[in-house]
């Protein structure tokens, strides 16, 4: 059985990585589970200046998921070198990813300069997409020009793999993930939040600060297969899924629906084991069901 | 910290709406009064819930909830058949003080005072343990051992003295209020009143912080609290819960 995924010229090991911002920089469950058993990690967001993040209350839970508003709050590109760089390259085995943020191209390309001689960074997934900032992410990620362009500047500085992560809060999740492979992006992750609200009654108040923030958790699932599914048919690079994967099955409705790859993000609050579990479960039926390879998974639905 | 499955050793009413969850906790991690662990909900509602451990000693450990919502609806349920997951201990506990310990505990608060009470009678520390509630329905029958005195406040005067914590502080041990460091650990305006009596005395506090949270475990940065350091947001989950009440920017 092959469980690798190629991605550019490099290999992760397995399919199971765990998602931007539900997992620190891997040393608080680095204490838990056995990190080097990772496909990959992918990093809370790292902006070229320190980030506060948003006021308080940042979250609540909703019927099967919960909104953040976490506001990409981070040390900065500095404080990433010198306080979480030496943990990094402590782990072996699994591809280190940066999820980068800015709201400006040149607030990108200036994190990935600074970065980009970093031996354990394996490639950098670029969050276009949080619905938490108010000036940029969310507005490169819903207009093409702005993602092609952006993605172009980026390729042109790194030779690492450079992964585009997706918001579905688009009209047409395809339109982005075409210029994103157009601008020579190696690899697309869908989906990041869907953005959600909810209100206090009796306080008649939202429940967060922001009073909109990003929905996870299998209430989003059906959102993100679908968005796997429509992008991997419509752009011929790997396509990594996300939303709501709490287990096995869940990961195997991903495969199936087109990822190459797969995340676990607010799972790993509720059991951090949960990558470790999903990586069994994927070995246990990819040998009941004789499949060979990742892209076996792919023959089955037109 | 360490995620297990621990069995259920009882689960009993003590109080009014209050529970004492005793369970099985064989681990190299011993838990710290102060620190604490969370609960996974079986099925839903989806999120762990966090609970200060209550006591530890001989491989078991316990909480005290208070049901309120869902989760602690159905944790209530639990008998000795059953198991539950549970990771822990998280977050810093109480420093040790400096001076004689006056331990304030607030509603849900209780569970985590008894625990720093107990611990600290047994290193001769002394500590004054004052519960507040709104009347006596709420507050269990206590058995601290000798080395813990124990002062009751009530809002309606149904058992001990009438009024909240600080007012009885005030009251009926200004004398020892000079010199003392306080502990607390309860409702918001409680921990925001005991800061001010500190201030107003000069003397120390340390507060335990309640915030939602999503991991517990300091990745997501989603439980923070308003501080005076440069960072201004700091994790109640892995810098706290326990901070020092000068830290916190109050409001
Ligand atoms: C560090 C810490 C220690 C705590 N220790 C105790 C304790 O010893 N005894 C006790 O009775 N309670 C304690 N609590 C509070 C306890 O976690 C909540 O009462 C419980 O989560 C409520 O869950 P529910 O589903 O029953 O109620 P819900 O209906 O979900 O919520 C009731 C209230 O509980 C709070 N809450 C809900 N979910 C969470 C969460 N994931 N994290 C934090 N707060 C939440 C919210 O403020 C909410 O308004 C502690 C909380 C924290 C943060
Ligand atoms: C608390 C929290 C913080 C997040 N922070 C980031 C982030 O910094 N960058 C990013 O690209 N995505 C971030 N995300 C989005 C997740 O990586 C993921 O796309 C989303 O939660 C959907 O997956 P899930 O349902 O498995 O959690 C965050 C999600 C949560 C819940
Ligand atoms: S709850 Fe995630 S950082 Fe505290």
């Amino acid at each position: 059985m092959d469980l690798s995924v190629k991605i550019r010229d490099k290999i992760m090991q397995n399919p199971v990585g765990t998602a931007s911002g539900t997992f620190g920089f891997g040393e608080e469950y680095g204490e838990l589970i056995d990190l080097s058993q990772l496909g990959s990690i992918y990093t809370k967001a790292v902006t070229v200046l320190p980030r506060e993040g948003n006021p308080l209350p940042r979250l609540t839970e909703t019927p099967y998921g919960m909104i953040n508003s976490i506001g990409l709050a981070n040390t900065g590109v500095k404080g990433f070198l010198e306080n979480k760089v030496p943990f990094l390259n402590t782990i072996k085995n699994c591809a280190v990813i940066v999820n980068v943020a800015g709201s400006t191209e040149d607030e990108y390309t200036k994190v990935i300069d600074m970065i980009d001689s970093v031996d354990s960074v394996w490639g950098y997934e670029i969050n276009i997409s949080c619905p938490n900032v108010k000036c940029g992410g969310l507005a490169f990620g819903t207009d093409p020009v702005q993602v092609e362009r952006l993605t172009k500047e980026i390729r042109k500085r790194t030779n690492k793999p450079v992964i585009m992560k997706l918001t579905p809060n688009v009209t047409d999740i395809t339109t982005v993930a075409t210029a994103c492979e157009i601008g020579g992006a190696d690899a697309v992750s869908c989906i990041n939040t869907v953005m959600g609200m909810k209100i206090d009654i009796n306080k008649k108040k939202p429940a967060i600060y922001q009073k909109t923030g990003g929905l996870s958790g299998p209430a989003i699932k059906p959102v993100g297969v679908a968005a796997v599914y429509r992008v991997s048919k419509k752009i011929s690079i790997p396509v990594i899924g996300l939303g709501g994967i709490m287990n096995w099955e869940d990961a195997v409705e991903y495969f199936l629906a087109g990822a190459s790859a797969i995340q676990i993000g607010t799972a790993n609050f509720i059991d951090p084991n949960t990558p470790i579990d999903v990586l069994d479960g994927i070995k246990r039926y990819m040998t009941n069901n004789k499949l060979e390879k990742i892209s076996d998974f792919h023959s089955f639905i037109e | 910290m360490i995620q297990k499955q621990c069995k259920v050793i009882s689960n009993k009413l003590i109080a009014k709406d209050y529970y004492e969850l005793v369970f099985n906790w064989e681990s190299s991690f011993n838990p710290k009064p102060g620190q604490f662990l969370t609960l996974r909900p079986q099925g839903l509602p989806l999120l762990r819930r966090p609970f200060a451990f209550s006591s530890f000693k001989d491989n078991r450990a316990a909480i005290i909830y208070k049901t309120v919502g869902k989760a602690t609806k159905g944790f209530s349920s639990l008998t000795e058949k059953d198991s539950i997951s549970i990771l822990g201990p998280l977050g810093s506990g109480f420093d040790l003080p400096k001076k004689r310990p006056v331990l304030i505990a607030g509603g849900i608060g209780l569970g985590p005072m008894l625990f720093t009470a107990i611990d600290f009678a047994e290193r001769g520390l002394s500590p004054i343990l004052v519960i507040g509630a709104r009347d006596k329905s709420f507050i269990p029958k206590l058995e601290l051992g000798k080395g813990v005195e124990v002062v009751i406040a009530t809002d309606d005067g149904s058992l001990g003295f009438k009024g909240n914590v600080t007012q009885c502080l005030k009251t009926e041990y200004n004398n020892i209020l000079n010199n003392c460091e306080i502990l607390c650990c309860g409702p918001h305006i409680m921990l925001k009143a005991c800061h001010e009596l500190a201030l107003e005395y000069d003397i120390e506090c340390q507060v335990s912080m309640e915030e939602m949270m999503a991991c517990a475990v300091g990745a997501c940065y989603g439980c923070v609290v308003e501080t005076t350091h440069q960072e201004k947001y700091k994790r109640v989950c892995k810098d706290g819960p326990v901070f020092n009440s000068r830290e916190i920017v109050w409001i």
